[in-house]
């Protein structure tokens, strides 16, 4: 398997959102796409508007500006207008809302493959696996550092998944409030001191080459013609989003992404080396 | 609605104030209870700020373009190589290397001597600055002060006291009919409490020995503003005490305008003849004197906290550096959250609404048109201020508030975008079919208009809860913040200030000058802000001393260098209007005439500048609105307020307003009616 | 009643500054863990020293002096008890700067026991708190490759402590005093760069880097000059110490404190072992 980090974000990327590779990213860009479009015709609109106003109208004293003080239907229309747009918009974004951050009160998903508990601290993320087990809170618990290993979810050509691989993060902080971003997985929840957050996520991998809708150029998870998916171990940038200190801006996790088998294994290791160590005290 | 004044208020001020003594330096210019000599004061101490917040803005900015660590260049390592070095060699050669710039002039000033890496590899230290030593570059610590800093001051002492004391004070009496203000002691003690304000705050850069002030935030979120530690030590108490003691000035002052405007107004001048600079100076009072209270107790909190034990926003087991906090638990850390964005919302309105006032009547005299939907904007600055005490949960929909509330400020949000796009509407309405003069003050005003379309749409971005995720805490939203704030807020008061001027100082400034300020301002400002969209949306976080080590953000070297050039330019820029302000001032054009503008609002009725009681003689009475301009029964294409229509029909309103200034007397007043 | 306005609003706002600015650096009953920074720093030579029992110490501006011509030196060992606890690796794979950094695997270093069966880390000291005169060169401690190397180390009040960065990643420095007097300090080192920090009175001090948890050290602030911190072959040598009899204290991080007596002969040398033990 490859070492290499993905380029994602480098340069092919960098005017626009960075590619997504969570179940609900699409739902998130799709949302961006609509309002982009939808403030980007207002915005062209009103600009064209003034700057032919500013123009047509510019003083002319061979013309009398026009005296009105309004108009009723037009107010109503401008007020009207805007509000049925902006209210759809605001409605067709509830079930995302909910989907991302209120799983339990939504069809999706039921179900968390893995947990782990994450306590964040001036400036550092403690991240801890529940081991053999798959419980929290017994001895055979590891805990790394900064490191946020995960089972992927398996995506076929057709963009669906083979599995279901959902991670549900158990999220506080021990100090101060920090935040946990997850750039390529619109993921976004502050680590709350005193309180228990819940996050979840999935990272889905394509597991053959097919005509992915995801697929850009740039994104070197594909061989140059796009034809052939690349085999390595992915990993991306976590970083903290909630000003916690000097040093908040090098507060960052590697998020890795690992078929089940393999994070089975290195689990498997850890695990057992923590249960030794905790039988040895 | 009370149409006309109580005259008793009138009576006895006019016997108060108008001995016609002559009044000792002091007591004229520096404690004075006149409002527009208040109102200057705001103006120039504001000046001042604004200088101040803007340099740490420039650090801010260089820090982000140029964070201390920079690696050779590839050009660097091809020179290196192409000079045969290889191996040991080679990392020789580039370990000599310095990439790092240390803040132009200030930098080794502040932060020590920037020595070569060869002399700091022997573990040489040079000579130590103002804040310790640190190799001449910004520390990250400081770097937090820096924006932390650079936020309070923008906001607590720059444009709040800008926009509701220098304008508020200076143009609400005159807008008014007012011959002051309805406690003019009050007025006096509001600006001189804002004063301490500003020297608190700045003292919180010093107090601390090894040079750290408040760095937690504009938003100092508790615990980090909240444990005493060495990051967050005497420097953060002050900040809090600054902002407590700028919050009193701030509710003093609402207090006297909600007073002078329900009381004062100038016979005939019913609540819907107030221009809407006086309207927006009323519904900002009333959001200041709501919310400013909630954010002194939220500041209090976190005082009693930080010093006295209680643990208002601290839960039990908090643990800092492997030590438990002591006296931690039962608090609750979002709690300031609600709080803090209770006030803070209402308080960006406080920030935009008398901007969008000013703007307004600037639209209107420059276009020669009547507002278009007058009773429309005043309804839509009510729904702004009302929909901004029920938004505040827009700026915690990641805190781990409960989601279904996130889904409720998703909609209330979306709501407050609709009176912010009537208003744009209404100005575009305005400028339809008028007879458009582009001055420095009009420039400004439709570049503030154009602007804040932007920042309003980016709002609609962010109030979407769930694209909220991606963008919360990212340069997305610095970019929001600015294009409501600077090239909204402060443009506007850039306008205000051209189109007053010869009414404040009898003079006039220069036209061509003050253009060429407007382009400068408006193409670097856009060069600074406008990138941040993109940054952000490629996940840049906010308030990052540096972005090295990140592969994700490494692409975003060259805007962020780019910005920050733009910045130094906008700056640069700002010396333009310095000079033609304090130029025209001095040596400006005399003002030949009251009313140099064709304004038909009150201020413009009375002599330049306008005396101590602001008229002499009773005060003027009001017949009709304020924007009755290009009437097509009037000859002239403005009626002001203070001339019964009958008189201007047909007639000619040039007599009134464009009487030369007498030293004695100005503008005789028309006949007082009834009383 | 006009004049008086005038006084009024002088003395408000003069009143308002004065209680704020005495509320902000008065300061109630803080919450830190220790003393913030501010507290009084001491003086070097703020104690006199009572007069030492050293008999060949001589006074040199209240501070001691150790004459050689009657100074012997103190040598030993420090031995583990049981068997070689494993060294744990550390996974520098979630900080790729770091792991970029570092050519091979380091380990953790809160016990590290020689493949000869003795503990490095040890510091080994003598028990007194008379003071003695400062050295002129600072000690140093830097970090390199996201440790501080060396992890165990020991000054003189009052001496100059260049604390250098050989990094091109940030580290923050985090010092904090487990006494009293010194007072605690956060700063951060985006780049290689060097701080200074002197330290007044006696101390044990923990060095840490925020950013990466691993990263400590401890600092032992001493009046005099006769410690020593052990190595990889468990040895100290302490040199130049007053003739007489001594308490010898060691101290671990992780194991805590043992004594013994030696009697430091002039011109001879004494020796001393100790054995730890989990
Ligand atoms: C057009 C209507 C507007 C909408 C829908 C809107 C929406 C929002 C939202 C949702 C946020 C929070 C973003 C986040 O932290 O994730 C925000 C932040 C902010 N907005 Fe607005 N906004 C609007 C207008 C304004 C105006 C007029 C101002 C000021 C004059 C303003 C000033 C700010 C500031 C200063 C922040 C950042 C606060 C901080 O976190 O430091 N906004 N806005
Ligand atoms: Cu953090
Ligand atoms: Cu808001
Ligand atoms: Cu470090």
């Amino acid at each position: 398997m490859q070492q290499v980090r993905p380029p994602e974000f480098g340069e092919a990327w960098k005017w626009w959102l960075p590619p997504h590779y969570s179940s609900f990213g699409d739902e998130v860009d799709t949302l961006f796409h609509w309002i982009f479009w939808i403030t980007m015709v207002t915005f062209v609109g009103v600009e064209l508007v003034m700057l032919y106003f500013c123009f047509k109208y510019k003083r002319n004293p061979a013309r009398k500006a026009t005296y009105t003080h309004g108009s009723h239907s037009l107010e109503v229309a401008w007020t009207i207008i805007p509000a049925v747009i902006l209210v759809a918009l605001g409605v067709a974004s509830t079930k995302t809302w909910a989907t991302i951050k209120n799983p339990t009160d939504s069809d999706y998903p039921q179900e968390f493959q893995t947990t782990v508990k994450i306590v964040a601290q001036q400036f550092a993320w403690n991240v801890t696996y529940a081991g053999d087990d798959k419980t929290l809170g017994t001895d055979d618990d590891f805990t790394e550092t900064n490191i946020l290993n995960v089972p992927f979810e398996p995506i076929d050509a057709e963009g669906n998944a083979t599995t279901e691989e959902n991670v549900r993060v158990m999220l506080t902080s021990q100090d101060v409030i920090h935040s946990l971003f997850i750039p390529v997985l619109r993921v976004k929840q502050d680590a709350v001191p005193g309180y228990l957050g819940n996050v979840w996520f999935d990272v889905q991998r394509m597991t053959s080459p097919g005509p992915d809708k995801k697929h850009l150029t740039g994104d070197s998870r594909y061989s140059e013609d796009g034809r052939t998916l690349i085999d390595w171990e992915e990993s991306y940038e976590i970083a903290c989003a909630e000003l916690c200190g000097l040093g908040h801006s090098q507060m960052r996790m590697q998020l890795k992404a690992v078929p089940r088998a393999d994070w089975e294994a290195w689990s498997h290791t850890k695990s057992a080396a923590a249960k030794a160590r905790a039988a040895a005290k | 609605m009370s149409t006309t004044a109580p005259a008793p208020a009138h009576a006895d001020h006019a016997a108060a104030g108008h001995g016609h003594h002559e009044l000792p330096f002091l007591r004229k210019w520096v404690f004075s209870t006149d409002h527009k000599v208040i109102g200057l004061q705001y103006l120039f101490c504001c000046l001042f700020t604004l200088m101040v917040g803007g340099l740490l803005a420039l650090m801010v900015r260089w820090q982000i373009a140029y964070p201390a660590g920079a690696k050779p260049t590839e050009e660097q390592v091809q020179e290196l190589r192409s000079r045969g070095l290889t191996g040991a060699e080679l990392d020789a050669e580039l370990a000599k290397i310095d990439n790092d710039r240390p803040f132009p002039i200030l930098g080794e000033l502040l932060w020590g001597e920037h020595l070569e890496p060869e002399l700091v590899n022997a573990g040489e230290v040079g000579e130590a600055g103002v804040f310790g030593n640190s190799n001449g570059m910004m520390p990250a610590e400081w770097y937090n002060v820096a924006f932390t800093m650079h936020a309070s001051v923008m906001i607590f002492l720059v444009i709040i006291p800008m926009l509701t004391g220098a304008f508020g004070n200076w143009v609400i009496p005159l807008q008014l009919g007012a011959k002051d203000m309805a406690f003019p002691f009050l007025n006096g003690l509001s600006f001189w409490t804002w004063i301490c304000a500003v020297l608190i705050l700045f003292a919180s850069f010093f107090v601390d020995p090894a040079g750290i002030g408040a760095g937690a935030g504009w938003t100092s979120y508790p615990p980090l503003s909240d444990v005493v530690t060495p990051t967050a030590g005497p420097g953060q108490t002050l900040w809090c005490i600054g902002v407590i003691i700028g919050g009193t000035s701030s509710i003093m002052g609402s207090m006297n305008y909600i007073t002078t405007i329900v009381n004062l107004r100038a016979p005939g001048l019913s609540l819907f003849r107030m221009p809407l600079t006086t309207w927006a100076a009323f519904i900002t009072s009333i959001l200041q004197l709501f919310a400013t209270p909630v954010l002194s107790s939220a500041m209090a909190m976190l005082l009693f906290d930080r010093h006295m034990g209680t643990s208002f926003f601290l839960p039990e087991g908090l643990i800092f550096t492997g030590e438990t906090v002591p006296n931690a638990g039962g608090g609750q850390v979002i709690l300031w959250q609600h709080i803090f964005w209770f006030y803070s919302h209402p308080a960006v309105y406080i920030m935009i609404l008398p901007a969008m006032g000013i703007v307004s009547d600037v639209i209107a005299v420059w276009s020669r048109k009547p507002i278009f939907g007058y009773r429309p904007m005043v309804y839509s600055m009510s729904a702004i201020a009302g929909l901004g005490f029920v938004v505040w949960g827009h700026h915690m929909f990641q805190s781990g508030m409960n989601p279904v509330l996130g889904t409720t400020f998703m909609i209330s949000t979306i709501m407050i975008a609709l009176p912010s796009a009537v208003k744009v509407f209404n100005w575009l309405g305005t400028l339809w079919g008028g007879q458009i003069t582009f001055s420095p003050a009009m420039l400004f005003a439709l570049g503030f208009v154009s602007m804040f379309v932007i920042g309003g749409l980016s709002g609609i971005y962010m109030a979407n809860a769930p694209f909220d995720i991606f963008i919360h805490d990212t340069y997305f939203i610095v970019a929001h913040i600015h294009y409501v704030l600077f090239t909204g807020s402060v443009m506007g008061i850039f306008s205000g200030i051209y189109h007053w001027f010869p009414k404040m100082f009898a003079r006039h400034m220069n036209d061509a000058w003050g253009k060429v300020h407007f382009w400068l301002t408006f193409i670097f400002m856009n060069g600074v802000f406008f990138p941040m969209h993109i940054i952000g949306l490629g996940g840049y976080p906010r308030r990052y001393a540096s972005f090295r080590g990140y592969d994700f953000l490494a692409p975003y070297e060259g805007m962020n260098v780019f910005m920050t050039w733009c910045a130094i330019l906008l700056g640069l820029s700002q010396f333009i209007f310095l000079a033609n302000f304090f130029g025209s001032l001095l040596f400006g054009k005399k003002a030949t005439s009251d009313n140099p503008w064709h304004a038909n609002s009150l201020e413009w009725s009375t002599q330049t500048p306008p005396p101590h009681g602001n008229w002499i003689g009773p005060v003027p009475t009001v017949y009709h609105g304020p924007y009755e301009y290009s009437n097509p029964n009037c000859k002239e294409d403005y009626a002001p307020q203070w001339m019964p229509m009958q008189t201007i029909y047909g007639g000619s309103t040039a007599a009134a307003p464009a009487a030369p200034i007498v030293a004695t007397g100005g503008t005789p007043p028309p006949p007082h009616p009834a009383h | 009643m006009k004049r008086m306005h005038d006084k009024t609003l002088w003395m408000l706002a003069l009143g308002i500054a004065g209680v704020a600015i005495s509320a902000a650096c008065g300061g109630g009953e803080s919450r830190s863990r220790k003393s913030i920074r501010g507290g009084a720093e001491n003086p070097t030579a703020a104690n006199a020293p009572a007069a030492g029992d050293g008999a060949a110490a001589a006074q040199s501006g209240g501070l001691k002096k150790v004459d050689p011509a009657t100074a012997g030196s103190i040598t030993g060992v420090v031995k583990w008890d049981g068997a070689r606890p494993a060294p744990e690796a550390l996974d520098l794979s979630g900080n790729p700067d770091c792991a970029k950094a570092v050519k091979e695997t380091i380990y953790k270093e809160d016990l590290v026991v020689n493949a000869d069966n003795t503990v490095a880390n040890a510091l080994v000291s003598i028990d007194t708190n008379d003071r003695y005169e400062v050295p002129a060169e600072p000690a140093v401690v830097d970090q390199v490759g996201c440790r501080y190397i060396p992890h165990v180390f020991a000054l003189q009040a009052g001496q100059k402590l260049k604390i250098k960065s050989s990094d091109p990643t940030l580290h923050n420095v985090h010092y904090i005093p487990t006494g009293d007097e010194n007072t605690e300090d956060n700063f951060a080192m985006p780049a290689p760069g060097v701080r200074e920090r002197t330290f007044n009175s006696a101390d044990w001090i923990k060095f840490k880097c925020d950013v990466h948890p691993w990263m400590g050290a401890w600092a032992a602030v001493k009046t005099h000059p006769f410690f020593a911190v052990t190595g990889t072959d468990g040895k100290f040598t302490i040199a130049n110490v007053p003739a007489g009899t001594h308490t010898l204290v060691l101290k671990h991080e992780s194991l805590g404190e043992q004594t013994a007596t030696v009697t430091v002969e002039a011109g001879k040398v004494a020796t001393a072992e100790f054995t730890l033990k989990k």
